[in-house]
């Protein structure tokens, strides 16, 4: 399918407050958005960074209430989900503000789910069902990977079947996203890595995804561009600010990408192992990247040609496979460059899930817009090549 | 053809993904959505209160049911409203618009309401044609209902009855809407059992009062300020009747006809003692009253009002004297019978032993005078015993024919000597044509004594002249023949202030220790029990006038 047959495009994005000390807007933009007392998530992680604390500074010097809530673990679970929006009802909040990364993010989305509309998470698994306007969210990012400040997505475990559900609706696109370059410094590079490839991920998976349009194509590619030039960099040095304001750029542009534009079997699959394993999904991506390009070559040959291009690799005279080729050891030798040169087993991945899993990733909505069709099998191939 | 369907599904999955058929959904839109819930809400409960506003404490059940069925289509369907009633342990139809003759029959056990009076729980139907066909309530196969809203009436956790609201459309009634009909049932449940409440104590209120009313002595409840708050009308006889309907305001006008409160109200004693107080009052018509005084305590045991009950007791004074002069006379006769007794058997030897020395002769001229008066004083004596005994007797003889001068004679016997002894003249004036009367002689000579030692008595005072007559007449009026004994004295008279209460039982002028103020009153008793009367002039100063008036031609009652 190509762009021609899909008619009708749409593209939705939050307010987006981009640049060194953004993170003072907080104040200004919860009061703007009506609020009175604020309900912060964030995680234990992160609760202890200066930064919150300066999150909090602002919201008081606004005259804002507020309540800090921590108890959420990475890949965040439907449980913390339950036990977060109990304690949003409790606290009489009208505001989520969100500080970190994908995780405090993805469940602040969640408990605005549940505070307006009831239920449990699990109802809301799929496309388009939450029916209630949820309360003003503001989410202030702390990772350059994740994209959900900017995203229509929340992706929570569900405990007992272990694993990641995929909440899509256009509500979950929060109000404000607060971007503050400075926040990145705090990483170390085993994350900055990890979030970096994970951006260069949704970039790439964007760029060839079936509901690609133009508008989203624009950011994958500047996504796909800064982060090729950026990362190794941003890994390298925690204090490199130019390195990483244009990580936290591309983590943006991606974000925006694959929210309007949706992911492919990548994410499909990852998403699988993250709910098994709790990895990072960073990680993950990075790993099942270059192989599920490869399964995808023959469907879009042309637009990793351009992928290897933003990549600065040379493609001129080489043939369209060759060129597409290229995008895909480009991609191999950041991985190995920023240090992620292992394969799934190196992070207790074992052969005995390939069948289940694969069937699993088979339900994920982001197979959907994969370019090139796959079964369970091909998924499985896939999964046995990254092990 | 299959392979353009899977394109079309795809391409619809990824509509959704990417949101083309979707938006962030917007508070406008909801604060929207639920402000017309709110409003229409706010609609029902207006409703609610404006029924409620309409329901009267005192309507009956009909006119509630009427006024609902007026308001109720502004909020829902209505084509039928209905209301049962559990009574005893049966569910009765107690009103119902449109009218589907089944008022006052019980519901039958399978009916919807029963299942409302069982779970104790609103809810709403919406009857498929089968179900219909299974109904018995008449108002569903009258009215073809087809939706039905039915909530319990509870009150105090208790059903009550049951509020049943019918529609002839399908589904008419909302899950949500079972609120409002909720709302109304729980409103109605307490008028209803408002309005029961209110007729119980109603009913009592009636009860109390008629019983307050049934007495026929004069009760009323006043305050500190003898302001009457309540009273139950029973006015007969009291002194503020005399000038027509007296003014219902302070209790002395009202009852006693004065202008300023009694001389001897108790009621400064009661608010002293806390207990309740008692006086008696005469009044110068001879009327005598008990008044009682009952406190009337509020809960911090302060005096809130006053219980005034006035008992006319003038006929149980009366009865009270009669009973004190009959005791007085029993202790006479009891004396005199043994006076009589001791003295009899001395006189019978004087009067004998005199009589066989007349027989015998040989006396002389002068004794012989002197004998015969021994056996006249002899056999006067005796007759004074007889006499004596015969006033005392206790046995009430029936009356027979008796001659008024022979009671006066039989009397003067007996105090003849008494009063001649106070240098008193007795002048007789007595026809001797008076017809017999029929009386009690016994209690004539009652009349008689008193009335002669009254006359006796007003002449203390009188230095020289004192003068009784004693006047004996027919007298002739429209009613008949009567017969008069008159006894005047030239005494001090009575003052005019007086003269209205010598007949008052317990009315005395004379010192403590000689008179009991009982003489008059059962003496014009008896006067009256013949069907006379005691009439008495006086002119202060100059002397006193008794008569004792006998109709000739009595019928004994």
């Amino acid at each position: 399918m190509n762009r021609t047959n899909i008619d009708i495009i749409k593209f939705v994005s939050p307010e987006i407050i981009f640049g060194m000390n953004a993170i003072s807007q907080v104040g200004e933009s919860a009061l703007r958005l009506g609020a009175k007392k604020i309900f912060v998530v964030t995680d234990c992680g992160v609760k202890s960074h200066s930064w919150v604390k300066k999150v909090l500074l602002y919201l008081d010097q606004a005259g804002l209430e507020y309540q800090v809530w921590y108890d959420l673990t990475s890949n965040p679970k439907d449980t913390e989900v339950a036990r977060g929006a109990e304690e949003y009802l409790a606290s009489k909040c009208d505001a989520i503000v969100a500080v970190g990364g994908g995780s405090p993010i993805d469940t602040a989305k969640s408990i605005a789910t549940i505070a307006t509309n009831g239920g449990k998470i699990q109802d809301y698994e799929g496309i388009n069902k939450i029916t209630r306007p949820l309360p003003p969210m503001i989410m202030v990012s702390s990772t350059a990977g994740s994209g959900s400040e900017v995203t229509q997505f929340a992706i929570i475990v569900d405990k007992q079947r272990k694993k990641k559900m995929t909440i899509i609706s256009r509500s979950l696109v929060p109000d404000i996203a607060i971007i503050d370059p400075q926040l990145l410094q705090t990483k170390d590079a085993q994350l900055t890595a990890a979030t970096g490839v994970d951006a260069l991920s949704h970039a790439i998976e964007s760029y060839v995804s079936l509901a690609a349009n133009p508008l989203s194509d624009v950011r994958a590619m500047d996504a796909i561009r800064l982060i090729a030039e950026n990362l190794r960099e941003s890994v390298a040095c925690r204090t490199n600010m130019r390195a990483k304001s244009a990580m936290f750029m591309a983590s943006l542009q991606a974000g925006l990408a694959f929210s309007n534009a949706i992911l492919g079997a990548t994410h499909a699959m990852a998403h699988q192992v993250d709910g098994l394993l709790d990895l990072h999904h960073g990680e993950t991506n990075a790993i099942l990247l270059p192989y599920v390009m490869e399964f995808n070559l023959i469907s879009c040959a042309d637009k990793y040609r351009k992928v290897a291009m933003a990549m600065g690799e040379n493609v001129t005279g080489l043939s369209k496979q060759d060129a597409a080729q290229k995008a895909i050891s480009a991609v191999r030798r950041l991985a190995e460059d920023i240090g992620i040169n292992y394969g799934l087993s190196a992070m207790g991945f074992k052969k005995e899930y390939i069948p289940e899993l694969s069937k699993n990733a088979l339900h994920d909505a982001c197979i959907i817009t994969n370019p090139r069709d796959a079964d369970a099998e091909d998924l499985a191939r896939i999964f046995y090549k990254a092990l | 053809m299959k392979n353009q369907h899977l394109i079309n599904e795809k391409k619809h999955l990824i509509e959704q993904l990417t949101g083309i058929h979707s938006s962030k959904i917007n508070y406008y839109s909801e604060v929207k959505k639920r402000n017309e819930e709110i409003i229409k809400q706010n609609n029902r409960l207006e409703i609610i209160h404006q029924i409620i506003k309409d329901i009267n404490i005192d309507m009956s059940l009909s006119d509630i049911i009427e006024r609902v069925y007026q308001r109720l289509p502004l909020a829902i369907h209505c084509d039928f409203l209905g209301l049962a009633l559990m009574q005893d342990d049966d569910l009765i139809m107690t009103a119902m618009i449109p009218n589907c003759d089944c008022t006052g029959h019980p519901v039958p056990f399978k009916s919807l309401l029963w299942r409302a009076v069982r779970e104790s729980q609103s809810k709403v139907y919406s009857l498929t044609e089968e179900e219909r066909a299974t109904q018995k309530c008449p108002p569903i196969k009258k009215m073809d209902l087809i939706s039905l809203a039915i909530d319990p009436l509870i009150v105090k956790s208790n059903v009550i009855g049951v509020l049943m609201i019918g529609s002839r459309r399908e589904n008419a009634y909302a899950e949500n809407e079972v609120g409002f009909t909720r709302q109304l049932a729980d409103q109605l449940a307490i008028c209803i059992e408002n309005a029961r409440l209110y007729e119980q104590v109603l009913n009592s209120k009636t009860e109390w009062e008629e019983t307050f009313r049934a007495l026929t002595d004069p009760i009323l409840l006043i305050d500190q300020n003898y302001n009457i708050i309540r009273c139950n009308n029973q006015l007969n006889g009291l002194p503020g009747q005399i000038n027509g309907k007296p003014e219902k305001n302070k209790c002395y006008r009202y009852i006693w006809g004065r202008d300023t409160k009694c001389d001897a109200c108790l009621m400064d004693e009661v608010n002293r003692n806390q207990a309740p107080a008692y006086r008696r009052i005469q009044l110068e018509s001879g009327k005598t009253f008990d008044v009682h005084y009952y406190p009337v305590f509020k809960p911090n045991r302060r005096i809130y009002s006053v219980i005034h009950h006035i008992k006319d007791i003038t006929e149980q004074v009366k009865m009270e004297a009669q009973l004190m002069q009959s005791d007085k006379l029993a202790a006479i006769g009891e004396m005199a019978a043994g006076v009589a007794h001791e003295l009899n058997s001395p006189m019978t030897v004087v009067i004998g032993n005199s009589q066989m020395i007349m027989r015998d002769g040989e006396i002389e001229e002068n004794s012989v005078e002197l004998l015969q008066d021994v056996i006249n004083c002899g056999l006067r004596c005796k007759r004074i015993i007889q006499n004596l005994l015969t006033f005392s007797r206790q046995d009430q003889r029936p009356m027979s024919r008796t001659n008024l001068n022979k009671v006066v004679e039989s009397v003067l016997s007996l105090v003849q000597y008494q009063i001649n002894r106070s240098n008193v003249d007795i002048i007789l004036n007595l026809d001797p044509h008076l017809p017999d009367v029929l009386a009690n002689e016994q209690q004539l000579d009652q009349v008689l004594i008193n009335l002669l030692l009254n006359a006796r008595d007003a002449l203390d005072n009188n230095a020289k002249d004192k003068k009784i007559t004693i006047t004996s007449k027919i007298r002739k009026a429209d009613k008949g023949e009567y017969i008069t004994v008159t006894i005047s004295d030239n005494g001090e008279g009575i003052p005019a202030e007086n003269i209205m209460k010598i007949f008052n039982p317990f009315f005395t002028s004379k010192e403590t220790n000689r008179g009991t103020g009982l003489g008059l009153s059962v003496s014009l008793g008896i006067a009256e029990a013949h069907g006379g009367t005691i009439e008495v002039n006086s002119a202060p100063g100059h002397g006193s006038c008794f008569t004792l008036v006998i109709p000739v031609n009595h019928q004994q009652v």
